[in-house]
């Protein structure tokens, strides 16, 4: 019969835990860890089984069950040793674990044969036995292998390969299952099964190490049934303890009567409910605290969001959220916008908003789009799907130390990524929490969106939608509050104006002059400070404020600017870029008292900058702006411009002097036919110079083609005809000059759109390039060449005719022909003539 | 993440299988979006870089259209003084590693090309796909573990063959035979005699080699003539092998081969006549090889699968283009015709490409000729369930004659040999020609002074030796002949132009060219 005495408590205990602990392991995943594990708690359920029936009178006999825990007592060390290997990822022990299943077989054989327990016998409740010299080798292997089991974990805490946290239980328990294994030399303690009970301690302090660092996840249903069991257990033995405690008392105390009895230990029953309730409270922390936390956290955050607008606030509650909720040490947000996926905001110190962007093609947008939830850090290195990720998208995801992305789905889109770093304590993350993550994520996406939307509007009406940047109401909004708060002490304006764009408007069209415009926008951002106010201010205007900026400095900061736009345009490789930008600066407090003041200053500064040349850098000087210097500089700009026209027409005329005389011919037609055309004088220079000047192309022209007789092939036209868009690349360097460019370009342009460079037609060619097209073919047609002689005037006056309404402006046609017969073509100094 | 060292600990084989040879999963559209993202990566790193500037041009190029339209062919002359003055700076990216090989026909001996961080990183992860899929019989299934013994027959550093054993340690271990401290001391022939012994006596699961090597490793050991050193099994299962091939050899007086003494869990080799070695290296070995394709200016390009039937390109190692048959002809007809290109998945089954390459993940190479011919053998490799295109490897480009994978016989050492040989050889043509069991060179030439042809053949082929030390170590590696002569008649090279209005070319001229050249030979008119 099995009754239970002090000596088999222990092991039956013991079984009842480990069998308790197996049913854990069984249900939950299956691991390395799990299944070596596994093996220990089988050989331990072994040896408290075959303790357990040894010290009751259970046939066959005591020492068959003796022998029976003999098998789970030697392998347990070596087991031991396994789980501390396994635990720990050490792998080169595996000699040691080999050397040790053979040990453990040996011994069991020395067992089977009697040398290790000679006799063990139960009788009237007493168990006793003899040991054989088998005994003493098992004793020292399994101390041996205990003691091995212990060492490494040390040895990996010491060589900072495991972290002492992650191991501390499992350390003390393999110290307890040593000493319990020396405790058994002596048989007298060894009767009590002190081992076993020491040995049931450590693989409590194992499950629950291996619970806390999240080896195991354990079925969720299988967690409920062990809470249940494990509440009712401890209720039963807290009740039955306190009602036999009571009864017992009163039995001494003389009370036998029940009514008595019942009376007395009212009370008793009174306080059992609170203590129900406590240990109720107890189980649930025990089992669930985590998952009642959460609840709270997903409570709170609802809450708090749920009248938010503020995308900023929502955002920093969601990332307080999931760090409190699941223990991460970094979270991110990246939120779409217009072109790619931005982060928004991050607890990552120092991260670089800039640089951290996900764009919408790149692959981890797509894997979301086809519907996946979670993605981590191991899917984006081995899954194929994320091959073609760029070395710097590679690096963005390492800068946010990501171990999950989630994403933030609102109707179907994807607006947004919650990227999550590891965990603190370095565990890895559960279903539980996986679980919480995307409930809190879907609750606040739909917040966020909205918020979103907000925030866009206001952004749409503080912003200027071609270029992003902030417009003028911004600008004055924002700076006036510095101003009235006196937020800076000192600061600077600088006022900046793109030179010549009506020009460039002019010949690529406004698509291309938006497109400068952006370029602009963006060199002019990428050269300020973090701290400047950078603002669309209209048009072609820009204006910064550079708070703390003396003007020495300003100038300094201005001149960069300058010099970056030159680089990106006027001196590119690209011959048609010619725009450059005059920014004038002004600083507080010493150029004005008001923001009015300031940026007044910071004008004219810009205007004697255009006035003095274009591409200018200039620091307003309150002696400088006066008409009179204004007048000395247009004078030495006018003669800056004569003599660069002059530079330029000696350029052609060395390259060929029939050319020369032809610009000067051109030049002098084209400004007698806007003068009979009543254009202004301004206009009429502009048409002189461009006339002077229209051929200036020609230098990059090999000579080859260019005196060649007879047809040209349709490469050697091609090369003639880029004469036209060479001229820009060569004019575009002489400031003074630029006006003329419209109307260089547009010489070759025909009326009827049949024209080059680029085929525009009818009031779409400049007026003043029309005029140049007359001029320009009159004088080839009326002059000699090498091999032929020139046309004779009526010749000439037939072909314009003819030609009036497809090559030529027919209205500029008529008057050119009423000046040849006003004999104004006479009193002009025409070169290489035979017809005039 | 976690290395190849650790998935194998873990036993994560689902995880490894992914990680390595996921892209045999893919598909045809979606390898081609892992093709064009990552040519964009670069085209952005070649916008940086004063290379790109120079090999893109002025051309603002953003898309792979506009690369394939305006960027041009390439060679290494494009490259040449950048990469052999190291000019890093101007470089995509920065090279962690130059790697050389012989630059035959070249303006120089060497060529070196840049390998960076990332490049040897992804080189690594297809070196070690290839490994894994030469001990893998199905999907999934594979047999490589860490401490596998592996012989290595590869030339050593600064080739990219002796990168791998040193890239390789940071992601699994591998017991070299012989250790790689212990290889850096020996030459390449010592070394293979050595790791030979070594693999006898420890057994050997791994060989990575070109195939040439190993059939001449087998020939060795068949016909007895290996180091005759005695050696000793350092384990129980070797001892067994090492009982069992004595029965053999000594009581039933069989011959022995490799295959008695080893169990090759995988062999990998590479080489440009691997396809023709792979009979006898099975026959030797008991293990069919693998197939790795690849070269130094393009890193591994492809592999074979289980089935050992065809290649399948990585994804992410360059970004591939194909000139067609067609087009390589017309190149050849007009001087500066710049062949079209057509995409991988624009290739056709029996159609014969020249590849080019342009080199992923920050590397050098734009359009770049690697100078190897491949036929599109399929669309799909049936039998391993892979839906992406499966070429074989045919040959180097017709202007060069490869033997054995590491000689590049050329016009110019053709021809000096015989003007430095003092032979009256006036006219003659070389080809590559297949034999029963390896490939060899016939050099078909007019006898002038009626020498005898033996005597043609020795001097010749000494005068190569001399020439070339590549074609030298075919001899004293190898240990068999490549050369053989075909004496023509004189005056059949006159007669061959007579008829047909063009001279024959001096390389590798096709068969239906040298059919003609024969009968003119002979007299007959065609």
């Amino acid at each position: 019969m099995i009754t239970l005495t002090e000596i088999t408590i222990i092991p039956l205990i013991s079984l009842v835990l480990y069998t308790f602990i197996l049913v854990i392991i069984l249900t939950s995943n299956k691991t390395k860890l799990s299944n070596a594990f596994s093996f220990y708690i089988i050989a331990m359920i072994i040896w408290s089984l075959g303790s357990f029936l040894m010290k009751t009178d259970m046939p066959p006999s005591s020492l068959f069950w003796d022998k029976f825990l003999l098998i789970g007592f030697v392998s347990v060390p070596v087991l031991l040793l396994r789980f501390s290997y396994v635990f720990s990822e050490y792998y080169e022990g595996k000699k040691v674990l080999l050397i040790g299943y053979f040990l453990a077989v040996g011994l069991m054989v020395l067992s089977i044969l009697g040398y290790v327990i000679k006799s063990a016998s139960y009788s009237d409740g007493v168990f006793t036995y003899e040991i054989g010299f088998g005994a003493y080798i098992v004793a020292v292997v399994g101390l041996v292998y205990s003691a091995l089991a212990l060492g490494n974990m040390v040895v990996r805490v010491k060589r900072n390969e495991v972290n002492l946290k992650k191991v501390r239980l499992v350390i003390i328990g393999l110290a307890l299952v040593i000493i319990g294994a020396a405790l058994n030399l002596n048989t007298k303690l060894g009767e009590y099964g002190i081992d076993i009970l020491f040995n049931a301690t450590n693989a409590v302090l194992i499950t629950y190490a291996i619970y806390r660092n999240k080896f195991l996840e354990i079925n969720l249903v299988v967690k409920k049934g062990l809470s249940f069991s494990f509440y009712n257990i401890i209720l039963f033995g807290v009740y039955a303890s306190l009602i036999i405690f009571s009864y017992n008392t009163l039995k001494s105390w003389g009370v036998t009567d029940v009514y008595m009895s019942i009376l007395f230990m009212s009370p008793v029953f009174l306080i059992l409910e609170p203590i129900r309730r406590i240990l109720q409270k107890w189980n649930d922390h025990i089992f669930f605290h985590a998952t009642t936390d959460r609840q709270i956290i997903l409570m709170e955050f609802s809450n708090l969001i749920s009248s938010a607008i503020s995308l900023d606030l929502i955002t920093d509650s969601l990332i307080k959220a999931i760090t409190t909720g699941i223990d991460s040490r970094e979270v991110s947000i990246m939120l779409k916008n217009s072109n790619k996926y931005i982060l928004s905001n991050t607890t990552i110190v120092g991260a670089n908003y800039k640089k951290l962007f996900i764009k919408y093609s790149h692959p981890i947008v797509s894997w979301f789009k086809k519907g996946n939830n979670l993605l981590l850090s191991s899917q984006i290195n081995n899954h194929v799907t994320f091959k073609g990720l760029w070395d710097i998208e590679k690096e963005a995801i390492k800068a946010l130390n990501t171990e999950i992305i989630a994403p933030i789905r609102y109707l179907d889109d994807l607006i947004g990524m919650v990227i999550i770093s590891g965990r603190n304590d370095e565990t890895p993350y559960n279903e539980d929490e996986t679980d919480f993550l995307q409930t809190i994520i879907n609750n606040a996406a739909a917040i966020i969106e909205n918020a979103k939307t907000i925030e866009n509007i206001k952004k749409q009406s503080i912003t200027d939608e071609l270029t992003k940047l902030y417009n003028h109401r911004y600008f004055h909004d924002t700076v006036g509050k510095w101003i009235s708060n006196r937020k800076y002490e000192i600061f600077s304006v600088a006022m900046i104006d793109i030179d010549q764009f009506k020009i460039y408007n002019d010949l690529y069209g406004h698509m291309a002059g938006d497109r400068a415009l952006k370029r602009i926008a963006e060199l002019l951002s990428n050269n300020t400070y973090k701290d400047d106010l950078l603002v669309r201010y209209g048009g072609e205007e820009f204006v910064i404020f550079m708070p703390n900026l003396e003007s020495r400095d300003a100038l300094k900061a201005i001149e960069r600017i300058r010099r970056a736009v030159e680089d990106e345009f006027l001196l590119s490789n690209e011959i048609k870029e010619f725009l450059t930008v005059t920014i004038g600066a002004s600083s507080y407090p010493q150029d004005g008292t008001s923001l009015e003041e300031i940026i007044v200053k910071s004008e004219e500064a810009m205007f004697y900058g255009k006035q003095s040349g274009r591409n200018k850098a200039v620091l307003f000087k309150p002696d400088a702006s006066s008409k009179e210097i204004n007048d000395k500089v247009q004078e030495q700009i006018k003669n800056a411009h004569l003599s660069s026209i002059y530079a330029l027409a000696a350029t052609i005329d060395a390259k060929d002097h029939y050319t020369y005389g032809h610009s000067n011919n051109v030049a002098e037609l084209s400004a007698a036919l806007a003068e009979a055309a009543d254009f202004s004088a301004e206009e009429i220079e502009i048409v002189r110079s461009a006339g002077l000047l229209h051929d200036i192309g020609k230098v990059g022209i090999p000579e080859s083609i260019l005196s060649k007789p007879g047809y040209l092939t349709d490469k050697e036209m091609e090369i003639m005809q880029s004469h036209v868009v060479q001229s820009i690349s060569i004019i575009k360097h002489i400031p003074n000059l630029l006006d003329t460019v419209p109307v260089i370009i547009s010489h070759h342009e025909r009326y009827d759109g049949q024209g080059y460079p680029r085929g525009i037609k009818g009031k779409n060619i400049p007026i003043l390039g029309r005029v140049i097209c007359i001029a320009d073919a009159f004088d080839a047609m009326t002059t000699d060449r090498p091999y032929r002689r020139g046309l004779s005037l009526e010749q000439a006056e037939y072909e314009l005719i003819k030609n009036a309404g497809k090559q030529f402006d027919p209205k500029l046609v008529t008057l050119f022909l009423e000046l040849i017969k006003k004999n104004g073509l006479e009193k002009l100094s025409l070169e290489n003539r035979t017809t005039v | 993440m976690k290395n190849l060292r650790e998935m194998l600990r873990d036993e994560d084989f689902d995880g490894i299988w992914k990680a390595y040879l996921g892209f045999l999963d893919l598909t045809i559209d979606e390898f081609m979006e892992i093709q064009e993202q990552l040519l964009l990566e670069q085209i952005d790193l070649l916008n940086q870089c004063k290379l790109g500037e120079k090999l893109l041009g002025y051309k603002d190029i953003h898309n792979m259209d506009d690369f394939r339209k305006y960027v041009p062919l390439t060679t290494y002359d494009d490259y040449a003084d950048t990469l052999l003055n190291k000019r890093s700076e101007d470089l995509p990216s920065e090279p962690l590693h130059w790697v050389q090989t012989t630059w035959k026909g070249g303006k120089k001996p060497i060529k070196l090309a840049p390998y960076s961080s990332t490049m040897v990183e992804e080189h690594t992860k297809m070196f070690l796909s290839s490994l894994i899929l030469s001990t893998s019989k199905k999907r999934g299934h594979f047999t490589l573990k860490n401490y596998d013994r592996f012989l290595y027959g590869m030339a050593p550093l600064p080739y990219l063959t002796g990168f791998a054993p040193y890239i390789l340690k940071n992601e699994i271990d591998f017991k070299y035979l012989p250790s790689t401290e212990q290889a850096e001391k020996l030459g390449f022939k010592e070394r293979n005699m050595v790791g030979f012994d070594l693999a006898v006596k420890k057994g050997a699961d791994l060989f990575f080699g070109l195939s040439s090597v190993l059939v001449k490793i087998g020939e060795a050991f068949e016909s007895g003539s290996n180091s005759g050193k005695s050696i000793y099994p350092s384990n129980g299962k070797q001892a067994i092998k090492m009982v069992k091939a004595w029965y053999k050899k000594k009581i039933k007086k069989e011959r022995l081969l490799p295959k008695d003494l080893f169990e090759f869990k995988g062999i990998v080799c590479g080489g440009t006549d691997s396809d023709t070695y792979k009979s006898q290296i099975e026959y030797y070995f008991g293990t069919t090889p693998l197939e790795i394709f690849g070269g130094t200016e393009s890193a591994a390009v492809a592999t074979e699968t289980w089935s050992r039937n065809g290649l399948t390109f990585f994804p992410d190692v360059n970004f591939l283009e194909f000139i067609p048959e067609i087009e390589m002809k017309k190149e050849e007809d007009q001087e500066g015709y710049m062949p079209r290109t057509v995409l991988f998945n624009e290739i056709q089954p029996g159609e014969t490409y020249e590849l080019v390459i342009t080199k992923l993940r920050g590397g050098a190479f734009v359009r770049y000729r690697i100078g190897d011919v491949i036929k599109c053998v399929g669309l799909e490799n049936v039998e391993d369930e892979i839906k992406l295109p499966q070429v074989k490897y045919i040959d180097r480009v017709s202007n060069i004659i490869d033997l054995s994978g590491f000689t590049r016989i050329t016009k110019q050492i053709i021809g000096d040999s015989i003007k430095l040989s003092n032979l009256e050889i006036n006219n003659w043509t070389a080809c590559k020609e297949y034999g029963q069991s390896r490939p060899y060179i016939n050099i078909y030439v007019e006898n002038n002074l009626e020498e005898d042809e033996d005597v043609i053949r020795t001097k010749l082929n000494n005068q190569m030796k001399l020439m070339d030390s590549d074609y030298n170590d075919v001899h004293a590696l190898l240990g068999h002949d490549p050369l053989k002569i075909t004496i023509l008649n004189f005056g059949a090279f006159e007669e061959y132009s007579n008829q047909f209005k063009t001279s024959i070319s001096k390389i590798n001229p096709s068969s239906e060219e040298l059919t003609k050249l024969i009968m003119c030979s002979e007299g007959m008119n065609i």
